[in-house]
């Protein structure tokens, strides 16, 4: 009878350590799975420990079996609370928790953004961004501006709006591309500078660096015509900018955050000459880094310009307010609708559907459901005709092929549009 | 069925037990490997543990030898251990990025400076 009381409670006991094994897998952030592993694992070591006690029935394994159960008890919950405050300094994200539920913010000293993320930017050498809040529209003191009303002295156009247009010319997509920028900067009358950057960098990399300069000069002066032609049709004055150098420098780092910056989606840099370098790969990793060297926003354009909806990474971040407030006041898209993707916390909500409101855009909240986001940053169910995404970051590694798959593949699945960051 | 004949198939299903632990402990493993955080690793290191516990208790029960609940104490001990040394090196891991961002913003506002 005994042994069979054993049984069940060993057989209780694994139920336990299959499900915390089963959590430790599948949940989203390390506090969770966390809860699972530390709370779960540990009642089903225990029982398995006790049923075999029952089983051997001997003093000797009474004896050291309830010691080391006693010493689990007791460990336990010391070891998950240094574990849990060590993540959570660390700055490990927080699934499912809005910017202003975060009941620890101001008790423990908390880092900026993840440890690994930190580490990744050292190594790209790129600025952290230094602590920022969700702004407020009762703190910027702004009255959202709409037609007309929109040069008011303390509009909010005043405060993010971009002065100046600067885009790209790379590549064979570039007259499309500087379509897009001219339409841009004729609807905002803005000043509209292109960038033609001949990268040496990728010309030293390749066994012939007299060549591919060669090459990619002929290919930029077959479509240069088409520029001038553009800026004459579009009405906007084009500053044309030609310089030879490190593209990714070139493009980066001049502007300011009043510099609005139009890049391609894809064929950075080799202008599509396509010879071979000796890296091993050559995919033009640098167009994805441009982001976090650029202190203004940054759209990544595909050629057409379109009507949709428009989606939103949503994590409560100044990143992705300031990347909202933009689409909304400047009229990137034609937009048909905002879709709000994350945990959005009450009051952001209303913030989000106030903002909205003001320039009669119906917005849709979409909250996540377990597990879906893990292969890219948005669900694929809710990319139904969206022609822009606004994200907090780019999807991380920084590789614009990551194992076979395009970085907007790891946007959503088969998704191709325009992206807009501003970091 | 009574019990005497159940009582003949627990050490089938003993093994069977084992079987299903050593296949969590795999994926835990795999967990360690993939991360992606250094927490995450370090939690799944603490999994790793519990499970070890429950592989050596039920060894003890099917081998038949009392030492492997010893091998379970000791697993308990260093669980222990592991995880405040996890603890530890994680906060002080936080201190020395946060000092390397600092400098890293120092260096470039230098190079700023000298632009200018």
């Amino acid at each position: 009878m005994i042994d069979l009381i054993a049984l069940v409670i060993k057989m209780v006991g694994l139920v336990f350590l299959v499900l915390a094994t089963l959590g430790l897998l599948r949940f989203e952030d390390v506090f969770q799975r966390m809860h699972a592993a530390t709370k779960a694992g540990t009642l089903g070591a225990g029982l398995v420990l006790i049923g075999t006690m029952l089983n051997k029935g001997t003093f000797d394994a009474a004896m050291t079996g309830t010691l080391a159960l006693l010493f689990l008890i007791l460990t336990i919950p010391v070891a998950s609370h240094i574990l849990a405050r060590a993540a959570y300094m660390s700055g490990s994200q927080l699934a499912g928790i809005g910017p202003h539920d975060d009941a620890l913010a101001g008790t423990l000293r908390r880092a900026v953004q993840p440890l690994e993320r930190s580490i990744e930017d050292l190594a790209f050498d790129v600025a952290t961004p230094p602590v920022q809040m969700p702004p407020a529209a009762e703190e910027l003191g702004v009255a959202y501006p709409t037609g007309a009303a929109r040069s008011g002295p303390r509009s909010l156009k005043d405060m993010i709006a971009p002065e100046r247009v600067r885009f790209a010319a790379l590549g064979a997509g570039a007259p499309k591309l500087a379509k897009r920028a001219a339409d841009f900067a004729a609807r905002a009358e803005l000043p509209l500078t292109a960038v033609v950057a001949l990268d040496t960098r990728y010309a030293e990399q390749t066994s012939n660096k007299a060549e591919t300069l060669r090459l990619m000069r002929d290919q930029i002066s077959t479509w240069l015509p088409n520029l001038n032609k553009l800026s004459e049709e579009s009405k906007v004055p084009i500053d044309l900018i030609y310089k030879e150098g490190d593209a990714e420098a070139l493009m980066a780092g001049v502007g300011d955050h009043k510099e609005f910056l139009v890049l391609p989606t894809k064929g950075w840099a080799d202008h599509e000459v396509g010879v071979k370098t000796t890296l091993a790969t050559r995919e033009p990793d640098s167009l994805l880094r441009i982001v976090a060297k650029h202190p203004g926003p940054v759209m990544y354009a595909v050629d057409e310009t379109m009507a949709g909806a428009v989606a939103v990474q949503f994590d409560g971040s100044f990143n992705v307010w300031r990347g909202i407030d933009l689409a909304l006041v400047e009229e990137l898209w034609d937009m048909s609708e905002l879709r709000v993707y994350g945990y959005v916390d009450q009051e952001s909500r209303e913030e989000i559907e106030s903002r909205c409101a003001m320039v009669n855009v119906p917005v849709h909240f979409i909250t996540p459901k377990a597990g879906e986001t893990k292969q890219s940053a948005l669900p694929s169910h809710m990319m139904d005709g969206v022609v822009g995404v606004i994200l907090p970051d780019l999807p991380r590694p920084l590789h614009v092929d990551w194992y076979g798959l395009f970085w907007q593949d790891r946007i959503a699945q088969g998704w191709r549009g325009d992206v807009l960051v501003w970091t | 069925m009574s019990i005497e004949a159940i009582t003949a198939f627990i050490d089938p299903i003993i093994t069977l037990m084992i079987i299903i632990v050593v296949g969590a402990l795999v994926a835990a493993s795999i967990k360690v490997i993939s991360g992606p955080s250094y927490a995450d690793r370090f939690i799944a290191v603490d999994m790793l543990t519990g499970l070890a516990i429950a592989v050596c208790a039920l060894t003890a029960l099917s081998s038949g030898r009392d030492e492997f609940l010893d091998v379970a104490f000791g697993f308990a001990l260093i669980a222990f251990l592991a995880t405040v040394a996890f603890g530890a090196f994680l906060e002080r891991k936080v201190e020395v990025v946060a000092r390397r961002v600092e400098e890293a913003a120092a260096k470039r506002s230098a190079l700023k400076g000298e632009e200018a």
